[in-house]
């Protein structure tokens, strides 16, 4: 019973309802509402990339570290 | 080696013209553009939810010419791009399926539908991230990044099936930039898309390049230090 209630509630709604159309302009009603929502979609969006970023700041610094031991291992060489 | 770690002028020139665009993106949607009438600021997530679903396809596009360019002639670089490629489309397209639902879920009602613009893009991003796990952890060797270039390859057929999903089978998913659905009527909604779309198109070329650098400069490594270790240079580390 709950199965059904499940695949009921997750159906497609139907086409050009008001939640889809795109309708652009000036807000007739409470503008602020569903604000956070927007707050929350914009703060995982910048954590996502900020965390990529990060990544990859520490990916290189462990390579630069590399390079540098791999350096000194070639000057001991040398000598 | 030494002066390979101060940042190149064009990838600063990139990263700084990427921040530039996405500060001036905010502004023009929280400042400039008005809130939409049936949704109210849950709109404003569209700014950045559909640049990034474009950065992830341009990711894609250059995971998909790596890839080929790999199973056509074997190069480090070609690996690299691929691979750079790969890794960027992951990042957008964790974005696409996260911000998505979150807008989804005032306006729909519900946070996630399986309807064919979704069920694809989940698809794909799944294809990415198995190329990255795949690179992880599977080694370095030849048969794993051409087996990784085939994936990348066959990856970006899932492309153009995300874009016309919409046309071909219908499905909730609002058409944004098409006529079809309405478009954007206002100037400023307009405005703050496009800054978006250059915003997120120079950042995913920014990424791109960064990771690139970083998986050629790898390889390099990888080389030297089997050659110092067949030289017996590197011994007191193993």
């Amino acid at each position: 019973m709950n199965l059904v209630a499940t695949i009921q509630a997750q159906e497609p709604l139907p086409k050009e309802t008001p939640q889809t159309a795109f309708g652009g302009g000036v807000a007739d009603q409470d503008p602020m509402r569903n604000f956070g929502y927007t707050v929350a979609a914009y703060s995982v969006l910048w954590c996502i990339l900020v965390a990529f970023v990060v990544m990859s700041w520490r990916k290189q610094a462990a390579l630069d570290a590399r390079i540098a031991e791999l350096e000194t291992a070639l000057k001991k060489a040398d000598k | 080696m030494q002066g390979e770690k101060r940042p190149s002028p064009v990838f600063v020139v990139f990263a700084a013209t990427a921040l530039v665009l996405i500060v001036a993106t905010l502004y023009w949607a929280f400042f400039r553009a008005p809130f939409e009438a049936v949704m109210g600021s849950a709109q404003k997530i569209f700014y950045f939810h559909v640049p990034a679903a474009y950065a992830l396809y341009l990711s894609a596009a250059i995971c998909f010419g790596g890839s080929a360019a790999y199973l056509y002639r074997a190069s480090d670089g070609a690996d690299a791009l691929a691979r750079a490629g790969a890794e960027t489309a992951v990042a957008f397209g964790l974005v696409v399926l996260t911000t998505g639902p979150i807008w989804a879920r005032p306006i729909w009602g519900v946070y996630w539908t399986w309807e064919p613009r979704l069920l694809t893009s989940l698809l794909s991003v799944l294809i990415y991230v198995a190329y990255v796990v795949l690179r992880a952890f599977a080694g370095d060797g030849d048969a794993e990044r051409k087996f990784a270039a085939a994936l990348g390859v066959l990856g970006a057929a899932n492309l153009p099936i995300i874009h016309y999903s919409v046309q071909k089978w219908g499905g909730n998913h609002p058409r944004v930039i098409s006529s079809g659905g309405g478009g954007l009527r206002h100037p400023d909604m307009k405005t703050a898309l496009m800054l978006g779309f250059a915003a997120f198109t120079v950042l995913a070329i920014t990424f791109v390049w960064a990771r690139l650098r970083l998986h050629v400069a790898r390889a390099r490594v990888a080389r030297v230090e089997e050659e110092a270790a067949a030289l017996g240079l590197l011994e007191e580390e193993s």
